[in-house]
């Protein structure tokens, strides 16, 4: 039996195409209900919580999973990246009101004493640390765009996509932190024990992501 | 309230025996083989530790003052507190040294764990000439894990010299930037950075290559067919035809991209794996260049094993050691312990019961689980799941262990 962690919600979409290129059955998790645990031929999956699937496949519980890279970068969980699947992309990025801009403009020090408000406080404390500005992280869980409509904070670190949240709350990109897509991970043990079927799901991916970014081209 | 820091824990009850009862049973497998038992300090020097280790491992330090004001770590790493030890206490023709411990080390964890210390099982064998060390440790540490009975362990057995041999033409900034892809195990960054680096295609396409370069004997004679010639093949090539004549083929794969987290390796290398366990329950391998750091010249090779995580998934050793309760009724204190002896003289494991009263004895008996009870004023042992008796020179009855 195959493990797969997949995060729940609108990430869940994603993955669906991409499974089904790796030649893995997935007609039940298209439409999951409120199961957690779904079993399809040779395949088990496993629904987390997107900040979760890194330690169901560090711990041994999942054998593969689909994670964004952002959740990556944020649990820092030793685990194997085996491909970017180039679905899900969106950025990382810092944004706040035109008030504000003037600031990162100029030089880093200008920026010191900043409050960002995010839901991601490891690569928020890594991305200002490995610039040496000094700024205090405000820790959220969701709708981290009200936090400078309220004043909480001056800025927030957060994934956008097309930025249409953020223009309708009146923020706007200051600066970018990262791209982020889906990546294909697996833990250890399996890599070591399952090269060749690894392989192959790798490799079945490579003709659909070419076309995919054609697409994306035009 | 435990009454200590967030990260640190006091281990009592089973664990501690399961615990105990691990390094023990290392140590015997080891002991056979003229390992002896090394008891390291808990601090060591700051400075000495971080210098010879790798950046991850130097962040998670946890530096203290000792009386006499130098700055010190709380042992981060065995490995390290072994070989420092025994190049400033053995004089060079004492060598070949071999050590084994069953210790702490203490590192601030990373995501998603939360503990600080963690028990460590280990070997070390330092300043030895010529070939049979790997063999040997490796076989041992194959022993020992079917000792701890460890669930389908397996080894996974890399090389150093193979991608630093492969490095050797790749411009500076590059050959780190793809050797730091490899240790954090970003398969997607390493393929960037190759298809970037501006080397030749016939030096990118046997590093592209490298991290397939993984299985049984077959993904070594693959290797052979790939990699240029020169490439240092041969060391891991014999240790596997070693250990598959030891009868562990099936127990035994090659990963040519294996790299590790620390920095002192500097030859084959190993990680350890089991069932339940996605990630290494311990690892090692060849370390010359830490042993030259302490003006010890010669070869070296070790490893540890994550002892908690290996006690995780190990299956129960079997019901509670000390299984019966002798109350003391109305003897003297030294009568009572007198009449004990008859059981401990025979290997049955007792815990005395002092209290007033025989009902409370009984009552704590059955509270604390043991099947059988005696008044060590009468000649009787009395069963507590079924309320029947027998003589004490019938006790243990046939088919019940006791030790």
């Amino acid at each position: 039996m195959l493990n797969i962690a997949v995060p729940t919600g609108r990430m869940l979409e994603v993955c669906v195409p991409v499974l089904t290129q790796m030649g893995l059955p997935c007609k039940k998790l298209q439409s999951p209900g409120r199961a957690l645990v779904i079993t399809e031929k040779h395949c088990r999956y496993l629904l987390a919580k997107p900040m979760d699937v890194p330690a169901y496949v560090h711990y041994g519980a999942a054998d593969l999973a689909l994670a964004g890279s952002d959740v990556l970068m944020e649990r820092r969980v030793p685990l194997v990246e085996l491909a970017d699947t180039g679905t899900g992309r969106c950025r990382l990025v810092i944004a706040g009101p035109d008030s504000i801009a003037s600031r990162f403009a100029g030089i880093g020090s200008r920026l010191s004493g900043l409050r960002v408000a995010t839901k991601y406080p490891v690569i928020t404390d890594s991305f200002f640390n490995s610039r040496s500005i000094v700024m205090k992280i405000i820790h959220m869980h969701g709708s981290v765009e009200l936090a400078p409509l309220l004043g909480i904070s001056d800025c927030i670190l957060d994934i956008v996509q097309s930025g249409e949240t953020l223009r309708v709350n009146g923020l706007k990109v200051l600066q970018e932190v990262a791209h982020v897509s889906m990546r294909i991970v697996a833990n250890q043990r399996f890599t070591q024990t399952n090269w060749k079927m690894i392989s192959q799901m790798i490799d079945s991916l490579q003709p659909w992501k070419g076309r995919r970014y054609h697409d994306d081209k035009h | 309230m435990t009454g200590l820091p967030s990260g640190f824990k006091s281990i009592s009850g089973d664990n501690a025996a399961k615990i105990e009862r691990a390094r023990q049973i290392f140590f015997d497998v080891f002991g056979a083989y003229g390992y002896r038992v090394l008891l390291p300090s808990t601090l060591q020097l700051f400075g000495s530790c971080r210098d010879r280790l790798s950046p991850g491992v130097r962040s998670r330090m946890l530096s203290v003052n000792a009386p006499s004001g130098e700055t010190c770590c709380l042992r981060p790493d065995l490995t390290l507190a072994a070989v420092e030890h025994m190049g400033s206490s053995y004089s060079p023709d004492e060598r070949p040294l071999r050590v084994c411990y069953g210790d702490r080390i203490f590192r601030i964890p990373t995501q998603p764990d939360l503990e600080v210390e963690n028990f460590q099982l280990g070997a070390e064998l330092l300043g030895w000439e010529g070939e049979g060390a790997d063999v040997e440790l490796l076989t041992l540490l194959l022993n020992s894990l079917d000792a701890l009975e460890v669930r389908n362990s397996f080894v996974v057995i890399g090389d150093v010299t193979i991608l630093e041999n492969l490095l050797q033409e790749v411009p500076f900034q590059t050959a780190s930037a793809l050797r730091d892809a490899l240790r954090m195990q970003s398969f997607t960054s390493y393929r960037e950075i190759l298809s970037r680096a501006p080397i030749s295609e016939a030096l990118r396409a046997p590093l592209r290559a490298l991290p397939s370069l993984r299985g049984g004997v077959d993904a070594l004679e693959a290797a052979a067919g790939i990699l240029p010639p020169g490439c240092p093949l041969e060391g891991i090539g014999s240790l596997l035809d070693a250990l598959n004549f030891a009868g562990y083929k099936e127990r035994v794969f090659v990963d040519l991209s294996l790299t590790r987290e620390l920095d002192y390796y500097s030859g084959p290398i190993f990680e350890i794996f089991s069932e339940g366990q996605g990630r290494p329950v311990g690892g090692g391998g060849r370390y010359d260049g830490l042993l030259s750091s302490f003006g010890i010249i010669g070869q070296a090779t070790g490893f540890s094993l994550n002892l908690e995580q290996i006690l995780e998934k190990a299956p129960d050793p079997g019901g509670e050691r000390m299984f019966v309760m002798a109350w003391s009724g109305s003897l003297s204190p030294e009568n009572a312990m007198l009449c004990a002896k008859y059981f401990s003289d025979r290997g049955i494991p007792l815990e005395m019961s002092w209290v007033k009263q025989r009902s409370r004895s009984v009552d704590l008996a059955r509270h604390r689980g043991y099947r059988w009870w005696t008044d060590l004023s009468d000649d009787h042992v009395y069963d507590l799941l079924d309320n029947s008796s027998l003589p004490r020179s019938e006790f243990p009855p046939k088919g019940v262990p006791h030790a």
